[in-house]
């Protein structure tokens, strides 16, 4: 049984029977997603903060100088808003457990970044060719990051990612020209192939969290079960008192404390 | 040791069911009887029930099976098919356990089977007791019931 999972054009057959349809489940792998989204969500703010540094030494003198110190700025005031809204997110989620509303806030808070990156596909039009480069592959690589840190939550992933490629990919396509056109349908190539491996990695994410919280509850059932035989293996059905076998095991631990102590024991 | 007296002519005249019944009461009162954390209670087999005490001497036994027959006779179960009385009774066979004397619980749940039929022998709904000194008891005659 499989079902068609992916994007115009590059859909992905995969086991659907393979992800629990129980929403109780599901809540428990949207939770361990969420942790993993705060787990790591150091790596995309270094991430942003060393990439805008590059950007801006690359681009220092072919864009406008201002624009590009405001563009630095904005970059840095939202990674410091987005530090305070993961520790935020991360003590909330330590008192009150999981909630999905706050979790998909913050995945979208993300797209803060996305925004402040989003600007900087603004001015790709104002750069020089090396510059140009620099701030394509830069915007790419971005998204690249995205896959691995916010792809465990696919909201965050697309709240950062649409927004931080699509008005480069507006201003290439406006602007004119072959090269630029181009330029602009392989950042939407590229944009689809993205969205479409972040799925994958998400989906290879929540079937790990799957098995393990399966193996989590057979092995709860499977204690309780046995607990359960352990004291039936021991009881008589009938009158709830010890049975044939426990009586012995109990004459034969008796008989041995009483070796050890000497002092007497009827029957 | 506990047997229940005449407990197959119970059976017979009352049914399986009424027959089960009976042992469960007979098992409360067995095990509210042994009331101490390290008693044991258990149901050896059929109408049989073995009860463990240890740290109890000799007449603390005697006396809390004397109890539980007792008991067992206050819970006034008739038994129409009984050769003793109008209601059902156990028979009870004790023996207290000393190292010098019993070297195996074989030999102990053995030595309470006999004075358990001994008891029977005797006349059921009694109690029978050895306390586990030598010499060791002669080999009692009693006929099973």
């Amino acid at each position: 049984m499989t079902a068609r999972h992916g994007l115009i054009g590059f859909d992905f057959p995969v086991r659907s029977d393979a992800i629990s349809s129980d929403p109780k489940t599901d809540n428990r792998i949207d939770a361990a997603l969420y942790n993993h989204l705060l787990g790591v969500a150091a790596i995309p703010l270094i991430g942003s903060a060393a990439g805008s540094v590059l950007v801006a030494t690359a681009s220092w003198g072919s864009v406008d100088e201002k624009l590009l110190s405001g563009w630095l700025f904005l970059v840095f005031a939202v990674i410091l808003v987005r530090i305070r809204l993961t520790q935020r997110s991360i003590r909330h989620i330590k008192q009150n457990g999981y909630k999905r509303v706050e979790a998909l806030v913050y995945a979208w808070t993300t797209g803060l970044s996305g925004i402040a990156w989003g600007i900087c596909g603004l001015l790709v039009n104002h750069a020089d060719t090396p510059a140009k480069v620099v701030i394509i592959t830069a915007i790419q690589s971005m998204i690249m990051g995205g896959v691995l840190t916010l792809g465990a939550f696919l909201a965050s992933f697309l709240a950062f990612a649409l927004p931080e490629i699509i008005p480069m990919m507006v201003v290439l396509l406006v602007s004119g020209g072959v090269a630029n056109t181009v330029l602009s349908i392989y950042s939407l190539i590229f944009l689809v192939l993205m969205i479409g491996i972040a799925r994958r990695y998400n989906r290879s994410l929540r079937q790990t969290w799957q098995l393990t919280f399966d193996n989590q509850d057979l092995l709860s059932a499977l204690t309780q079960a046995n607990d359960r035989l352990a004291i039936l293996a021991e009881t008589d059905g009938m009158t709830g008192l010890a049975n044939r076998r426990r009586i012995d095991e109990a004459l034969v631990t008796e008989f041995s404390r009483l070796r050890r102590s000497n002092a007497p024991s009827p029957c | 040791m506990l047997d229940v007296d005449c407990f197959k002519s119970y059976n017979d005249t009352y049914g399986h069911v009424a027959g089960d019944d009976c042992l469960k009461r007979i098992a409360s009162v067995f095990q509210v009887t042994l009331n101490r954390a390290s008693d044991f209670a258990g149901r050896y087999g059929g109408e049989e029930f073995i009860g463990i005490l240890p740290e109890t001497d000799h007449d603390g036994a005697t006396q809390l099976a004397e109890r539980i027959r007792a008991e067992v006779e206050a819970l006034d179960i008739t038994h129409a098919g009984s050769l003793i009385g109008p209601c059902v009774t156990v028979s009870l066979g004790v023996v207290t356990v000393n190292c010098s004397a019993i070297t195996s619980f074989l030999d102990a749940v053995a030595l309470a089977d006999q004075y358990l039929y001994h008891a029977k022998a005797l006349g059921r709904n009694q109690v029978c007791a050895w306390n586990g000194f030598r010499p060791e008891p002669a080999v009692l005659d009693g006929q099973s019931n």
